[in-house]
């Protein structure tokens, strides 16, 4: 069990890691808010069977944060698909029942934000493996041996990703401008 | 062309700058931290050894309802039948 000066050294060194990286995974602050939460809490209950034979705790951290995002992601669209069951009216006014802004990231510049936000739509909608593998390389910018080490693959299965990422994007975008 | 379209989009990615989360996450961390060590036991598991418990209940329950003497005395006539036991106190039969 961590005591409490060591699991507020590992909450400092590694809170803006987590938080950044939830961002860029829901691009919704309260979402990356809740994220982060659990996976600290996380970190504190199971920091005993973190091997540092087998990984780092940087890409421990690291895998704990994408799995609860994936899960989160996971978890939110399946209360989106039961949402259809109710109204999207308003009962006592008719008017179209108002829907929170789903986009929301701090570390976005407002002169970006729309460019941003429309790509981020497309690199949503990519298989879990290439949206992982973009945004670590892409958005966190880590070098392709971290990655294909947090995602437990080879570097050439990282570089693959990628290549299909960018094709898929590439075409998802010819879509969009038809 | 097309090619460079999406790799000039990728490029923006860049300007995505790190984010310091916010001040006040660590007293909520700790808060649920703190939650979950007064509980004394997860719900899922107190709710799984309360089903366990009603199960071994009511299968004691059922075989007490559904057992009766005379079967017991047959098992018994049985049991001395088949080991051969004496249901005398004579050592030796005469």
């Amino acid at each position: 069990m961590l005591t409490n000066q060591q699991f507020e050294k590992i909450y400092d060194e590694f809170k803006s890691l987590v938080y950044t990286l939830a961002l860029n995974y829901v691009q919704q602050a309260d979402d990356a808010q809740d994220i982060a939460q659990e996976v600290f809490v996380k970190i504190y209950r199971h920091y005993h069977t973190h091997n540092p034979a087998t990984a780092s705790l940087k890409t421990w951290i690291y895998r704990i944060t994408i799995n609860h995002c994936l899960d989160f992601i996971r978890r939110k669209k399946s209360k989106k698909r039961f949402g259809v069951f109710s109204s999207l009216f308003n009962a006592e006014t008719n008017e179209p029942v108002a829907v929170a802004g789903d986009f929301y990231h701090p570390g976005i510049a407002a002169e970006d934000k729309e460019d941003l936000q429309q790509l981020f739509r497309l690199i949503n909608s990519l298989p879990v493996n290439q949206r992982t593998a973009l945004i670590l390389t892409r958005i966190e910018e880590r070098p392709q041996t971290e990655v294909a080490e947090v995602m437990n693959i080879s570097v050439k299965a990282v570089e693959s990703l990628l290549q299909r990422a960018k094709q898929s994007l590439q075409k998802k975008l010819d879509e969009t401008k038809d | 062309m097309l090619t460079m379209n999406i790799e000039n989009k990728l490029e923006k990615l860049k300007n995505i700058l790190q984010v310091d989360a916010p001040p006040f996450l660590f007293t909520r961390i700790k808060e649920s931290i703190n939650t979950l060590q007064s509980q004394p036991a997860p719900v899922k598991w107190r709710l799984a050894f309360g089903a366990a418990a009603m199960l071994v209940l009511f299968l004691n329950v059922f075989a007490i309802f559904n057992s009766d003497g005379k079967m017991q005395e047959g098992n018994l006539d049985e049991v001395v039948r088949v080991m051969q036991l004496s249901t005398s106190n004579d050592f030796y039969h005469e």
